[in-house]
């Protein structure tokens, strides 16, 4: 499945040291408002050439503007949702509340940065240590808001499949 | 008025400071700003469901839970 991505989850996880978690085929994109955010927001020249950036068509931005005017969401979120709905894009990375629920009620599959990290975990693409690692980088390291609940739920969460995992060898 | 003072880390208040630069307002008013808009939305509720979905779906790629 292709997936697109806004601002969020490639901000969140280059503050983490945890991008390349996203390097896996056929590839992520992400479209020209995104990285221009990304850039402003991190300071980098450019995001690694694996991340394709994808040009909307004219109507495409018509209908993010659309959405900007009224108020449903930032400029960023807009574009690359409207992108990934035109052209047929399976999956929707965010970490934006009002994206998430947008993209899901038009049937995207959607993940967050947290998913992105766990699901990793499960797909035994991270071992053990580096799995730890990259959730401590990403809870203490990032700017993802993640409520005291939902730390001690995704530690549960990671050490279950990290255990699963061993078991598994 | 309640007044509030908080420890930032160091991604948050770099943040901070680009979103001053970037509008013209200060620390205090983008705060405000940003609670005012998180909690009238409900986001706080909304973000934790939204990371119990991408916990739940780890949980079933590795197997745990149907």
């Amino acid at each position: 499945m292709r997936w697109m991505s806004d601002t969020g989850p490639l901000l969140h996880l280059h503050q983490a040291g945890l991008l390349d978690l996203l390097q896996e085929k056929p590839g992520v994109s992400t479209t020209p408002t995104v990285v221009e955010e990304w850039r402003r927001k991190t300071g980098e020249a450019a995001l690694p050439e694996w991340v394709r950036t994808e040009t909307p068509e004219p109507r495409t931005l018509r209908k993010a503007r659309g959405w900007m005017r009224q108020g449903l969401l930032d400029h960023g979120e807009a574009e690359s949702l409207a992108h990934a709905l035109a052209t047929g894009t399976g999956g929707f990375l965010t970490d934006d509340t009002a994206a998430r629920e947008f993209a899901q009620a038009n049937g995207l599959v959607v993940r967050g940065s947290l998913g992105v990290l766990l699901m990793a975990a499960a797909r035994r693409r991270l071992a053990d240590g580096p799995a730890r690692a990259a959730w401590y980088r990403l809870a203490h390291h990032s700017t993802l808001w993640i409520s005291p609940a939902l730390r001690r739920e995704t530690t549960e969460a990671l050490e279950r499949i990290l255990a699963k995992n061993a078991a598994g060898k | 008025m309640t007044v509030i003072s908080l420890e930032l880390p160091d991604p948050l208040a770099e943040s901070l400071k680009a979103a001053e630069a970037e509008t013209g307002s200060d620390a205090r008013e983008l705060a405000l700003a940003a609670l005012r808009e998180f909690l009238g939305e409900h986001r706080f509720a909304l973000a934790d469901a939204h990371q119990r979905e991408d916990i739940a779906a780890a949980l079933r790629e590795a197997g745990l839970e149907s």
